[in-house]
């Protein structure tokens, strides 16, 4: 398994995660390439069933990624993602799913520097985790 | 005017005073005169000014035990609170009715102490004695000192005041925080018998306006930075270490020591020239404890500091700058720091260690001390000075955060607001419409936040002129075969977007007060609320694209 | 405190007096029309039905041990525009809990409704019950109480009640208008009538039936029973948490899921007009099963079973009543309530919410604090 490279799908808020990411790149920071952007214009918009679906194809883990609470571009849609967060976290680990692989961030449009940080880490973390299970098995 | 001092010097004679001493016309000429029958006062004048503090020093001084009013002017008052003092009269049986100068009276003796009229000031001049010299508007009446913002809380202000000599509007304004009316302390009312135009409204309240605008521009500035802090700099230790704005309204015409430089002698008081100066850069910026960034104009007007000192103080007062680096960036700005330099300024690259008054030689007794290094010669230094200038950081405003949030703007690490792209959008926000101008978003010198102001000011009304705006068109829309009308996703909406058609059972999104953030959408469960751009197809064949594209590649 | 009354049963037959209450409340006058299951005249299947005249009520039976369907979407249709009067529904716990939900989600309105509920001892799924019943209406019901209530088995022949109402803990219809009470009740002499609003007392006021107090035997009968079954679905949990533990699992547990959809269609709380599974969102291109088959070189069709089922499981875990009807409509026997009831219990604790217990409480994901589950983004706020 050394030579396992996760794959992970990161829905991120265009007015934060999405600019730090984009700064983290004019900064030339890097980050694992482990990690796939799908800009969403805010958290409140990520239906769980995206999180599921990811998962389900094979993601090794999905970072869902927005504003700090209170600097929603929005004004409140990350409150509402974080409670969509919380229910996949009650559903999704009971059918094997470590927690680990799940993760809501809020990483500040300026945080390019925390951006790149947290992805390492999460590469890190899921490349200990191993692959998903979903990978070997035929699931759809 | 007349009248009233006449009313109180009948009211004077009926409260048994001997007499009311005034002007009277006699023999075609105005005189001193002592009135002793209220009949009498009809003939009493006000004008022209008269010198009335020898004849009632004559009067005390023949009958100590006389009671006597006098109708008189604050230069009367003056001499005879003098001649007191020097213990020639007692004034204890003495009442003053007091005639307030006209303008034209004050420029004509050139008196910077008139005296007003006032239902409550008893003349004691208490007030403007503490005050220095033409800090106190001649207009202004009001007993009240506090710490002028303005210059920095280097001279006072009263609690009615004109903000600053280039106010817009350059009108008086009421501190109610001071006021003694205001905050209910006393029924003073100086400044409305002052005002000849009867514009201090005695019920007249700070209020909030609503006005509806189209488009924002944020201009809310920067703070400059507390150097306290720092106590190596000796700040509020040393009474002659003082922030570049400290020594902007020092060195300014319209300043508390009239645009003459002096620091504070041993009472505080500023009368002394400073012999030598140091100016010490990036004190806050450019430094990983507190700012990292370049607070980007301290170099320049540094410069221009050395520059004033040298032609108001002498070309002969020493001036060090200690810098870490001079960054003369702008047009003519280098072609300054080299005429600086041909004044015979002393630069010093490095950055002090530390500001003392502990002398260990004697030509460094009763001076401040800086001490560092000249890091080009390699050499460490003690430079001895009479003030130190601290160039303090621009820093993002105490409040940025709950400003931000009020509109909708992010900040950059530094704290400052974050432009919507540095190159391609510095005036825009993430919030369409608000725009930002000047050091809100960063440090910048006047001419960059005149260019930035004028181009957000341009934007702005690019919008406003154009009359209607374009919506985005990545909004949701709710298909009303499959919404099943739960409402779930109006009570979500942060917008108050979205509607609920009663006859067709199905919650309508009002497309132009939608934002596309997508709340609706990320709940609703049979997908009915989507945001174009962004539904549910595209996103699945996004995520079926990538994983697609890494099971045929790999990572 | 509510107000009780009691229904005297003669011949110890408790139906015959149920179709005169019920008789009775259509009287009053108060009421446009009265919702009960009734066994139908064609076949021996019991269905809900919507009666107006009160001399329509022979078949009406809501203590048969069946009920082909949840009502309370029934009861949804019926309320969820002004009728201008009220109607009674007879419903199940599960059925009243499922009807608050969908209330919840404007699906329906209490405002013009009495909601009558009975004691549940259990039903048969509806395969199972013409086996117990054949062609007895009434008697195969009394013989049913008979051995239910003195808490003797419900099992016939090779099966029992269905697992849904094997794991039920909410027997009694606590947050009915009008309950009528069977547990303690000696149901050969009396039923008992409990109004627990105000809405109930003043129907139960105009039927005019006499004050009763509450046997002293009902409480204790309840909380066997209760505890009888709490501690069946505490087993149920976690021999359905074991079977899943796992995504393998989990595929063999839904292997034979054909995308029927029947299970959301019999769903009570999945109240989407059209499920998203059948918008254009899910109308793949032919190349994408190509595409996916390609992935790991075969591809199990239909596609998006398991997607299907954790889908459902976000929409309306937090609402399931448990009610079992989706096991019911399934026709190749996925355990499909075991999974989502016990889902259910990990999503509405987490929630602090159960699903039916007010019409006060709001569905969790309606609503959003600032300050709350610190834990999901890792103790950071």
């Amino acid at each position: 398994m050394a030579d396992f490279e996760p794959t992970i799908i990161a829905f991120v808020c265009n007015w934060c995660t999405y600019t730090a990411a984009d700064l983290a790149g004019t900064s030339r920071l890097t980050y694992p390439r482990n990690v796939r952007l799908i800009r969403v214009m805010c958290t409140g918009m990520v239906d769980p069933q995206y999180v599921v679906k990811a998962f389900l194809a094979g993601a090794d883990a999905v970072l869902v990624s927005g504003c700090h609470p209170g600097d929603c571009h929005y004004i409140n849609g990350n409150f509402k993602a974080r409670r969509r967060i919380k229910l996949l976290k009650e559903i999704l680990p009971r059918f094997g799913f470590d927690e680990g692989r799940l993760r809501l961030t809020w990483i500040g449009a300026s945080e390019g520097v925390d951006f790149a940080h947290t992805m390492t880490q999460l590469v890190d973390e899921v490349r200990a985790l191993g692959p998903n299970d979903v990978r070997s098995q035929m699931v759809l | 005017m007349r009248e009233r001092v006449k009313s109180e010097a009948i009211s004077s004679l009926e409260e048994g005073f001997d007499g009311v001493l005034g002007l009277k016309r006699r023999w075609g000429q105005v005189g001193p005169y002592l009135f002793t029958d209220p009949t009498e006062l009809n003939e009493m004048e006000i004008e022209p000014k008269y010198c009335h503090a020898k004849a009632i020093r004559s009067l005390l001084e023949s009958d100590p035990g006389l009671r006597i009013a006098a109708a008189l002017r604050g230069c009367d008052v003056r001499a005879l609170r003098e001649l007191e003092r020097l213990g020639r009269i007692d004034l204890g049986g003495l009442r003053v009715i007091d005639i307030g100068c006209s303008h034209e009276q004050a420029r004509e003796c050139n008196c910077e102490k008139p005296t007003y009229e006032t239902l409550t000031c008893t003349g004691c001049w208490k007030c403007i004695d503490a005050c220095p010299a033409g800090a106190i508007e001649r207009i202004n009446v009001c007993p009240i000192l506090v710490p002028s913002e303005w210059n920095e809380k280097l001279s006072k202000r009263k609690a009615i005041y004109i903000p600053f000599p280039q106010a817009v509007p350059q009108k008086a304004t009421r501190d109610s925080d001071h006021c003694l009316r205001t905050r209910g302390v006393l029924e003073c009312k100086g400044c409305e018998n002052a005002c000849d135009a009867g514009a201090i409204l005695p019920e007249d309240e700070a209020r909030i306006d609503e006005i509806e605008v189209g488009t924002i521009i944020v201009a809310t500035g920067y703070d400059a930075m507390d150097p306290t802090p720092l106590k190596q700099f000796g700040y509020r230790e040393y009474p002659n270490v003082f922030t570049a704005l400290e020594f902007e309204r020092l060195s300014n015409a319209t300043g508390p020591t009239r645009g003459k430089i002096l620091i504070r002698d041993e009472a505080g008081g500023f009368t002394k020239r400073p012999e030598s100066v140091a100016i010490l850069h990036c004190i806050g910026s450019r430094d990983v404890h507190y700012n990292e960034h370049c607070s980007r104009v301290c170099c320049m007007y540094a410069l221009k500091y050395t520059h004033l000192i040298k032609e108001k103080v002498g070309h002969d007062t020493p001036v060090y700058d200690f810098y870490i680096d001079m960054r003369c960036f702008g047009k003519g700005y280098e072609e300054f720091y080299r005429r600086c330099q041909e004044e015979g300024a002393i630069f010093i690259r490095g950055k002090p260690a530390e500001v003392t008054d502990q002398a260990i030689k004697p030509e460094e007794e009763g001076k401040l001390i800086v001490i560092g290094e000249d890091t080009l010669l390699g050499r460490r230094l003690r430079v001895p000075v009479d003030m130190v200038i601290l160039c303090t950081a621009i820093e993002a405003r105490a409040d940025s955060t709950d400003v931000g949030r009020l509109f909708g703007v992010s900040q950059s690490p530094d704290g400052f607001f974050l432009e919507e792209h540095p190159k391609l959008a510095p005036l825009k926000t993430a919030t369409d419409g608000v725009f930002l101008a000047g050091t809100c978003q960063g440090p910048k010198d006047i001419p960059d936040t005149v260019s930035h102001a004028s181009g957000a000011a341009a934007q702005a009304l690019a919008l406003a002129t154009r009359g209607y705006v374009e919506v985005s068109s990545a909004i949701s829309w709710i298909d009303p075969d499959i919404c099943a009308g739960c409402q779930t996703c109006i009570g979500l909406c942060a917008y108050s977007a979205i509607e609920f058609d009663h006859l067709r059972g199905v919650s309508v999104v009002n497309e132009a007060m939608c934002k596309g953030c997508g709340s609706c959408s990320g709940f609703c469960p049979s997908g009915a609320a989507q945001v174009k751009h962004f539904k549910k197809k595209q996103i699945f064949a996004e995520l079926d694209g990538i994983i697609a594209a890494i099971q045929a590649v790999g990572v | 405190m509510a107000k009780i009354a009691k229904i005297e049963v003669t011949d110890s037959n408790p139906l015959t007096s149920l179709k005169g209450f019920f008789k009775s409340l259509l009287e009053t006058g108060e009421l446009k029309g009265l919702m009960v299951p009734q066994h139908l005249p064609m076949k021996n299947v019991v269905m809900p039905t919507l009666v107006t005249d009160p001399e329509k009520l022979e078949g009406a039976d809501p203590l048969a041990p069946v009920f082909p369907l949840n009502a309370a979407k029934l009861v949804g249709r019926l309320t969820r525009k002004p009728l201008h009067g009220s109607v009674a529904a007879v419903l199940r716990p599960c059925e009243i809990r499922a009807f608050i939900e969908l209330v919840k989600l404007k699906q329906g309105s209490m405002e013009e409704v009495v909601l009558v509920g009975v004691d549940c001892p259990g039903a048969y799924s509806n395969v199972n019950y013409p086996r117990f019943a054949g062609e007895n209406r009434d008697d195969a019901t009394l013989k049913f109480l008979g051995s239910a209530l003195d808490g003797g088995s419900t099992a016939f022949e090779d099966f029992d009640i269905s697992t849904a109402c094997m794991a039920c803990e909410h027997p009694v219809p606590r947050n009915a208008d009008l309950s009528i009470g069977l547990f303690g009740v000696d149901v050969n002499k009396e039923l008992i009538i409990t109004a627990n609003t105000d809405k109930g007392e003043d129907i139960l006021d105009k039927v005019g039936l006499s004050a009763a107090e509450e046997p002293g035997a009902r409480e204790g009968a309840i909380a066997a029973l209760v505890e009888k079954r709490t501690a069946y679905r505490d087993r149920m949990f976690e021999e359905t948490s074991e079977a899943t533990s796992d995504i393998e699992k989990l595929n063999n547990y839904l292997a034979s899921c054909v995308n029927c959809y029947n299970c959301r269609v019999a769903c009570p709380v999945c109240y989407c007009r059209e499920c998203v599974f059948l918008t254009d969102a899910f109308d793949h291109e032919p190349v994408q099963y190509l595409s996916w088959a390609k992935g790991k070189g075969m591809l199990k069709m239909p596609t998006d079973t398991v997607f299907f089922h954790l889908t459902r499981l976000v929409h309306m875990s937090t609402a399931c009543v448990g009610c079992g009807q989706c096991s019911n409509a399934c026709p190749n026997n996925v355990p499909v309530v075991e999974l989502f009831k016990t889902l259910a219990s990990y999503t509405q604790k987490a929630f602090a919410y159960e699903a039916g217990r007010s019409p006060e409480e709001e569905p969790p994901l309606s609503v959003f604090h600032e300050a709350e589950f610190p834990e999901v983004t890792g103790g950071k706020h």
